[in-house]
């Protein structure tokens, strides 16, 4: 399984127990693309993220990132992903610019490595002013562009964010997908998950997952037009309570 | 590899060197500790281990060493034909008095005003040894006066000799072990916490999505506790040694090899917690309960281990600090050398060896 994709995922199921949490889901993610993973609290978005990272073994299925299979070769995926954890990953008693050593310490970046692409991203990022500060005392969108520094620093081909941009102000966000998009332009795969469907928009193409399954997938403006709604938000509103109605009658 | 290890032993030394409440524990804690133990505490001892050595043979000696036998402070482990016998069970802690009576004692009695057997007494443990000569005198002193009527009253003298603690100081005892409890504190409590805490944090998923294997976390995370505990002992020895001179006699290299082996038992201990504990509070309580109070209670620190009720005796047998209390005392303040103390370290191996299992086997099967 390959022709051009860096991410794959057949029939990938995680059962917890009798619960299944994700339920076979099928999806590629092409090289440079962002990937939208939409669905309501609880869907199954971090589960299927924390399979594809290689932090739990699926209990069906199979899936490759950056051409390595998910379960034989998690080794080969760690050094070639980014990962930004829907927890926050910073060490609060430690400055911005001390999270950016040590994550850059654990990829085993050197330090003259690591201090050239501090800079960039001080630039790019437009952080340098917080550099000095303790992680644990900087505003939450301020934590969240620091979480993303050090997923990117070791250069990833492919980055999994996982919700970063909860909790923040519009304007926040807007920053962060403005710092998204560049990642994109630069051939970095952006594997995202949001519960929020404004930002579904800005994606190049979306999946819409409920109760484990994946009920929709395709580029935002293609399936407003396929179910004729203005916004994803309908889309999404429209799928849910439809898949909703089909649970419960099969359930009759 | 290196560079890994590096990164996370630098970021660890930044927690600790940043939170006030670690370093408490390690510095102002066995501070605390040297000067509230330092001070001898007085309990009620019984069944004492004791040895005799009758060289008499006599109706008298043998009455005696009845009385002995009859009292519930004292325990006959051993009748020894000679010295050195004796010798070596007191530097085992096998017994810890022994009592001599001289050949001629029994006639000596009859004739004399006077007569004299001589206590040996491990004077290293403080406690004991004045226990023992407290119960032996009155003991002896109810001897001669039940005689009183059969014999002519004859006061006996005790001609005692303290070994190994000639001037008895109570913080000389406590504090070596206090070592103990110490070094149990800042190995299984203090890593415990810290890798509980980046699960309670969310840190370890980032850190497992990294190139770094497991094993380099747990080392990474142990090192820089092994050396702190180190550190630490060291510096208590130096702190009461200049506060209560307390003697360092033996082998200290011999003592620092043998310390390192219980430092791999508290590790063991720490790293079984927090592979059970999902965040700090449970591993903080846990640690509590699994290593301190034990290291405390159950090791013979302050309480002696063969007072206790057996089962209470035998659940001592996993208390890793009851070996190494026995380690460094006989180190420290009789000069013990390795033969002296190798079951006590054969034990410390077993032990730390048997948790380490158990840890790894529970971080494999949590990892899914
Ligand atoms: N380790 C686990 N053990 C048992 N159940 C789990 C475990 N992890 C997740 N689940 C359950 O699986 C389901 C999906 O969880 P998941 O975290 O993937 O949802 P999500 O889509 O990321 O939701 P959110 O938006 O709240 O982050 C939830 O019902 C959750 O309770
Ligand atoms: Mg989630």
């Amino acid at each position: 399984m390959n022709n051009g994709n860096v991410i794959e995922a057949q029939n990938l199921t995680r059962k917890f127990g009798n619960f299944t949490a994700v339920d076979s889901v099928t999806f590629s993610v092409g090289k440079g693309e962002v990937f939208g993973f939409l669905g309501a609290n609880g869907a199954g978005k971090s589960t299927t993220i924390r399979m594809l990272t290689g932090i739990l073994t699926p209990t069906g299925g199979k899936g490759s990132v950056a051409g390595f299979d998910i379960i034989r070769e998690q080794e080969k995926i760690r050094r070639n992903i980014g990962y930004m954890s829907q927890k926050f990953s910073l060490y609060e008693d430690l400055t911005v610019e001390e999270n950016l050593a040590f994550y850059g310490g654990i990829y085993g970046m050197s330090s003259k490595e690591m201090s050239s692409a501090r800079k960039r991203l001080y630039e790019r990022l437009n952080m340098g002013d917080i550099r000095r500060r303790l992680a644990g005392s900087i505003p939450l969108g301020w934590k969240q562009r620091t979480s993303l520094a050090c997923a990117i620093q070791h250069n990833p081909r492919i980055l999994f964010l996982d919700e970063p941009t909860g909790g923040v102000d519009p304007l926040s966000r807007r920053a962060f997908w403005d710092i998204i998009y560049d990642l994109s332009e630069s051939g970095i795969t952006v594997f995202v998950t949001t519960h929020y469907m404004d930002e579904a928009e800005y994606c190049g193409r979306i999946s819409i997952m409920h109760a484990g399954k994946i009920i929709t997938i395709g580029n935002p403006t293609v399936l407003k037009k396929e179910y004729r709604k203005k916004t994803i938000e309908d889309v999404f509103i429209y799928l849910v309570s439809n898949a909703d109605v089909q649970t419960n009658q099969s359930n009759n | 590899m290196f560079k890994r290890i590096k990164a996370i032993i630098k970021k660890e030394l930044y927690h600790i060197l940043r939170d006030p409440r670690t370093l408490a524990v390690i510095f102002a804690m066995p501070v605390m500790m040297v000067l509230l133990y330092g001070y001898a505490l007085n309990m009620d001892i019984k069944f004492i281990p004791i040895g005799f050595i009758d060289y008499d043979h006599s109706a008298e000696s043998r009455a005696l060493i009845q009385d002995f036998d009859a009292s519930e402070y004292f325990n006959i482990k051993e009748f020894a034909e000679n010295y050195t016998t004796i010798d070596y069970q007191l530097e085992l802690g096998i017994i810890k008095a022994a009592i001599i009576i001289p050949k001629g004692f029994g006639e000596n009695r009859k004739k004399q005003p006077v007569s004299q057997i001589q206590l040996l007494v491990d004077g290293s443990d403080p406690t004991y040894g004045n226990a023992v000569v407290n119960y032996a005198n009155a003991l002896v002193t109810l001897h001669s006066s039940e005689n009183q009527n059969s014999l002519k009253m004859i006061p006996i003298n005790f001609s005692d000799r303290f070994l190994y603690n000639p001037d008895l100081k109570g913080a000389h005892f406590i504090i070596p072990g206090l070592v103990a409890v110490i070094m149990m504190m800042v190995c299984a409590l203090l890593t415990s916490i810290t890798i509980s805490r980046e699960k309670e944090t969310g840190t370890m998923e980032v850190l497992l999505v990294s190139p770094v294997r497991p094993i380099e976390i747990i080392a990474a995370k142990v090192i820089p506790y092994v050396v702190l505990s180190i550190i630490d002992g060291i510096f208590i020895l130096i702190f009461a040694k200049l506060v209560f001179d307390i003697p360092l006699r033996g082998d200290l290299v011999l003592l620092l090899g043998l310390s390192i082996l219980f430092i791999y038992c508290a590790l063991s201990i720490g790293l079984l917690i927090s592979s059970m504990a999902s965040t700090q509070q449970i591993a903080m309580m846990a640690a509590l309960v699994a290593t301190i109070l034990p290291s405390i209670i159950l090791s013979g620190f302050i309480f002696p281990i063969f007072s206790m009720p057996a089962p209470i005796r035998a659940l001592t047998a996993i208390v890793p600090a009851k070996y190494y209390m026995i380690i460094i005392r006989g180190i420290l303040l009789k000069a013990s050398s390795f033969r002296v103390v190798q079951t006590q370290a054969i034990s410390l191996v077993l032990l730390g060896t048997i948790f380490l299992l158990i840890a790894t086997i529970r971080f494999k099967t949590r990892a899914q």
